[in-house]
């Protein structure tokens, strides 16, 4: 059965943002964690140490963790940002649940926040930060040109056809045309022809299969021993972590001839991520397997993500994902709900370090609060999977009611 | 590491010293890639230690310029106005002949490009740089 769980989150916070209501993201950091303090009954003097993930785009002030702790005039122990790519925000609380299994921290803070579409060109930077900077930058990558490298092989190797795709995305807005905060919200539910007949941004990705860049959110999650939950804060436990990354830039991960990872697959291969890996870890430490699982909210940026993303997490057979999505398993009566804020696809991306997004929407799912739809069945377990980098990086959580 | 400032608005590569030979040789309009001495093994990026068995004995050698199509995808929306006037174009990776991956442009239209699609090498200045684009080995 389940392990012992190794920390405890006792205070959720979050925070958003629109265009006709601008937040920076110091102002996201500053509302989610007041928020998430009182949540758990505690003062800033009591949180020891603090984890980001990566600067915020909307304010790339590097030390941003510092920049954040100064600001409230909160001296900690200990302060970090970790920076797996997209994926190190997700393992803050890997990071927190050790520092308080040390006996290092008693309070930890994990943090993020961005409002990319408020204040910056993103497209115009994008590949620039994420593309190899002397041999990738030259020829114009944009990043769902790369992402869209993955796609091109998966159709290849799979027979995936866009059709396929187009599931995924009509699948994520049936959440997302519910949620009060999902960027796409406004165009309700869509189907697939909706999502074919929408133009390329990178073939073979349509406009409908690639993540927007929504408004701004900001989160905030106070983690503490099981041991210290007191009785009128509403804990979600954490079970297991993991994480494992592979390369920066995908020239890199083209030329590997071999990976550590057990299941990573036969190389080159641009259709298995490290997520294989740390769902492997995750799975290991929590004692549960992907049948135990009740809800997922995954990082998927581009719609053929989905698939990879459920067969990495052993939701399906190498090439099957799509199955997940065609079969009603991800929605609202499926057997896993998943991505039920929208997810990035409808949801939005707030940002490169924003996992903290599907965070806060799984506490407030596990506590029986979501914003936007509940499914029918109350999920008891989720994973949560952080992703970053060009398919570089991945952290998963394995969390309870 | 010199600067990367763009010339005529092309992104210019951020140098890294281990690739400087490749930068020189494409000035000429050779294509270069390492080999490691002691494994054997075709080494790309430029590294200044074999990442496959960390030797340092890596030589420079000429590529044939000759491969096929791993993947491709073809931007319809460029990042900058310099990228925005030539849209579409296609980037992807390219298995060269002599066993490694080189990402690059690949020219032709988004429908003519194939994976396992043989191609070739050609070369176009861009600012103050030539670099090596890929273009169909038989086209029609």
């Amino acid at each position: 059965m389940t392990a012992q769980p190794v920390a405890a989150i006792v205070g959720m916070g979050d925070a958003y943002a629109t265009r006709a209501d601008r937040k920076d993201p110091l102002q996201l950091a500053v509302e989610a964690t007041v928020a998430a303090l009182a949540d758990a009954g505690i003062t800033k003097n009591q949180v020891d140490a603090l984890f980001t993930g990566r600067s915020p785009w909307a304010d790339k002030r590097s030390q941003w963790n510092n920049i954040f702790a100064s600001h409230m005039q909160m001296p900690l122990t200990f302060t970090s940002e970790l920076t797996l790519h997209g994926a190190g925000l997700t393992a803050t609380l890997a990071q927190a649940s050790q520092m308080i299994a040390a006996g290092k921290a008693e309070y930890v803070l994990c943090l993020q926040s961005d409002a990319t579409e408020l204040f910056v060109d993103a497209v115009a930077m994008g590949a620039e930060a994420d593309a190899d900077p002397q041999f990738e930058v030259i020829y114009g990558p944009t990043i769902p040109s790369l992402y869209a490298q993955a796609a091109r092989r998966y159709f290849h190797e799979f027979g995936i056809t866009e059709t396929d795709l187009a599931e995924v995305a009509v699948a994520n807005q049936r959440w997302g045309a519910h949620h009060p905060h999902a960027a796409k919200a406004k165009h309700g539910e869509i189907d697939i022809a909706t999502v074919l007949d929408s133009p390329y941004v990178a073939t073979p990705l349509r406009r409908w299969m690639c993540s927007t860049w929504g408004g701004g959110t900001g989160g905030a999650l106070v983690v503490t021993a099981p041991d210290n939950v007191r009785p009128h804060q509403k804990p979600v436990y954490l079970h297991g972590y993991g994480s494992a990354t592979t390369h920066e830039y995908l020239s890199d991960r083209m030329n590997m001839r071999g990976c550590k990872f057990a299941d990573f697959g036969t190389l080159p291969n641009l259709t298995h991520t490290a997520t294989i890996e740390a769902a492997r870890q995750a799975y290991a430490m929590a004692e549960l397997g992907p049948s135990d699982i009740d809800m997922v909210q995954v990082s998927v940026n581009f719609a053929h993500m989905g698939p990879i993303v459920m067969e990495d997490l052993g939701f399906a057979k190498k090439g099957r994902g799509i199955d997940v999505y065609r079969e009603g398993r991800t929605g609202i009566d499926g057997d896993l709900p998943t991505d039920t804020n929208g997810g990035w696809l409808s949801f939005g991306q707030p940002g490169i370090s924003c996992n903290m997004d599907t965070l806060i929407e799984t506490v407030r799912q596990l506590r029986g609060q979501p914003l936007g739809l509940a499914p029918t069945r109350k999920p008891e377990t989720a994973l949560v999977q952080g992703a970053g980098g060009m398919l570089a990086a991945g952290s998963v959580l394995v969390l309870a009611a | 590491m010199s600067e990367t400032t763009a010339h005529n608005d092309w992104p210019q590569p951020y140098r890294l010293l281990d690739a400087a030979p490749y930068w020189a040789a494409l000035d000429e309009q050779r294509l270069t890639f390492q080999r490691c001495a002691d494994c054997a093994e075709a080494v790309w990026p430029a590294h200044s230690y074999c990442p496959y068995c960390a030797s340092s004995a890596l030589n420079w050698a000429e590529s044939a310029g000759r491969g096929t199509v791993y993947s491709f995808s073809t931007v319809m929306r460029g990042p900058t106005p310099v990228w925005a006037s030539i849209t579409p174009y296609t980037v992807g990776f390219v298995q060269m002949a002599e066993g490694y991956m080189l990402f690059a442009q690949i020219e032709g239209g988004p429908e003519s490009i194939a994976i396992d699609q043989d191609v070739t090498v050609r070369f176009v200045e861009r600012g103050a740089q030539t670099i090596p684009v890929f273009t169909a080995a038989n086209p029609g």
